[in-house]
């Protein structure tokens, strides 16, 4: 074990050539002899390639002919930023600002005090009660387009999750057709997760973003019966709590509609 | 030679001209928006993160006493301006989240194969490397990417950051086991996922 430890401080400069041949040699004997060690070094390898995979995009060719000139406005910019707000007036320049906020919140809160003074003398009847839906915040829905998505995923999902490996009836799920399926989901995700901008909105994001991942599995399964696969994608479900997640949504929304229907059967009475 | 003529240029620069800054800076602006690209992983922060680069080197020029290459003075320039860039961002919640969101990587474009089914999944799997990349803490990122994109020896990135060879070491450990973790489902095996 404790050799273990030793030789695992060396596995970043091994993956990159950078250890000495005498160490090298001594380094790969061990990966022969050790199955976890030769296993965690394959694997930190493998993640490697897929890194090296990544694809850096080259700019537009104008970029590099107008850096300097970029670059140039900014340095002018910068110095002529120097010459205009020397230090010294920095502080009076702030106890101006803080002045000049203070007085418009005085003339704010007189303005305000004003007004409700003269709706008090001048408007003595209640007013009549605003209709309720006008009280009442609305709760964001989910868009039809994204309820959609989520029907879809999840008969998918259960599909695959509810599946029994059976090696009599081999062909007792379509994977043709969920791997179809799920494609059109992975591309259709994107444009999606585009629309949900507003902070209450995160969960369902990472939802989709998720969701995704796990499509994605499943349009790369095998055409044939890919139990490996299979299993794979039902950890991958279990783990990340997906189902549970998007009857939570469900749920988040049953609950708008609820809300904003008995709104609206109050207001109408 | 080369370092001649950019010692020359150096002390040119120095003295404020402005043709011989011009000159240093177009020889090293590929290199730099590159590495200024693979920190910040979109092109609007790679572009900005250049030119304070260049703006801190023409401020600093006079403290460079070319005992380090003039590259390695600007990665280190770089890298300390990401870092700090970083540990900003990270002080407010909700900046962070702008950051998650804003890295999305939107500026990948890649060139069509006339199979969408292949496209995408292309398309996927650059947007999960740079997920996984922005998992990595500043300083494992920099580290991961001078050596795995810049092919910097380890001895090279401890020399430019002036940090110890075992920091770096460790660094880049720990990133290539993050990295792993956030990449599991790309392995055919995933019972050797790393646990924290």
């Amino acid at each position: 074990m404790k050799s273990c430890q030793k030789y695992q401080k060396e596995f970043v400069s091994a993956l990159y050539g950078e250890l000495p041949s005498e160490q090298r040699s001594r380094f790969e004997a061990h990966l022969k002899t050790c199955v976890e060690c030769a296993a965690a070094f394959a694997h930190m390898k493998s993640t490697l390639e897929l890194m090296d995979q990544r694809i850096r995009p080259e700019p537009e060719a104008a970029y590099w002919n107008t850096c300097w000139e970029r670059l140039r406005k900014r340095l002018e910019e910068e110095t002529s930023d120097v010459h205009v707000s020397p230090t010294e007036a920095e502080p009076l320049r702030n106890s101006l600002r803080i002045h000049r906020r203070l007085i418009y919140q005085i003339a704010s809160a007189a303005a305000i005090l004003l007004i409700g003074m003269y709706i008090g003398q001048h408007m003595g009847k209640t007013p009549p009660e605003q209709p309720l839906s006008e009280h009442v915040v609305e709760i964001p829905y989910h868009s039809p387009s994204i309820r959609h998505y989520l029907e879809r995923s999840e008969t998918i999902l259960l599909g695959l999750v509810n599946f029994e490996s059976d090696p009599v009836t081999p062909d007792a799920i379509d994977l043709y057709h969920l791997k179809h399926v799920s494609r059109q989901l992975v591309q259709e995700a994107e444009p999606l997760r585009v629309q949900l901008t507003q902070p209450e909105q995160q969960l369902l994001r990472e939802l989709i973003s998720d969701l995704e991942v796990i499509l994605l599995q499943i349009s790369n399964l095998e055409a044939k019966q890919d139990v490996l696969g299979i299993d794979l994608v039902k950890s991958s479900v279990n783990r990340k709590a997906i189902l549970l997640r998007i009857n939570l949504e469900e749920i988040q929304q049953l609950d708008a509609e609820t809300t904003s229907l008995s709104n609206s059967v109050k207001t109408n009475l | 030679m080369v370092d001649h003529h950019h010692q020359r240029l150096v002390e040119k620069a120095r003295t404020g001209e402005h043709s011989a800054f011009r000159e240093l800076m177009e020889c090293h602006q590929q290199k730099i928006y590159y590495l200024a690209f693979d920190l910040t992983g979109n092109h609007h922060d790679a572009e900005d993160l250049s030119q304070e680069t260049f703006i801190r080197v023409f401020r600093t020029l006079k403290n460079f006493r070319g005992e380090a290459s003039l590259s390695s003075w600007l990665y280190r320039i770089m890298v300390n301006l990401y870092i700090d860039r970083q540990r900003k961002k990270s002080t407010t919640f909700l900046e962070f989240h702008e950051d998650v969101e804003s890295k999305q990587n939107p500026d990948i474009r890649i060139s069509s194969t006339h199979d969408p089914a292949h496209d995408t999944e292309i398309h996927l799997l650059q947007k999960h490397i740079e997920q996984a990349l922005q998992r990595l803490s500043a300083r494992q990122r920099s580290v991961f990417t001078l050596r795995h994109y810049h092919h910097m020896g380890i001895r090279e990135i401890a020399d430019t950051l002036e940090i110890a060879e075992g920091t770096v070491k460790s660094l880049l450990f720990r990133a290539i086991q993050i990295l792993q973790k956030e990449l599991a489902f790309y392995r055919a095996d995933p019972d050797e996922e790393y646990e924290p």
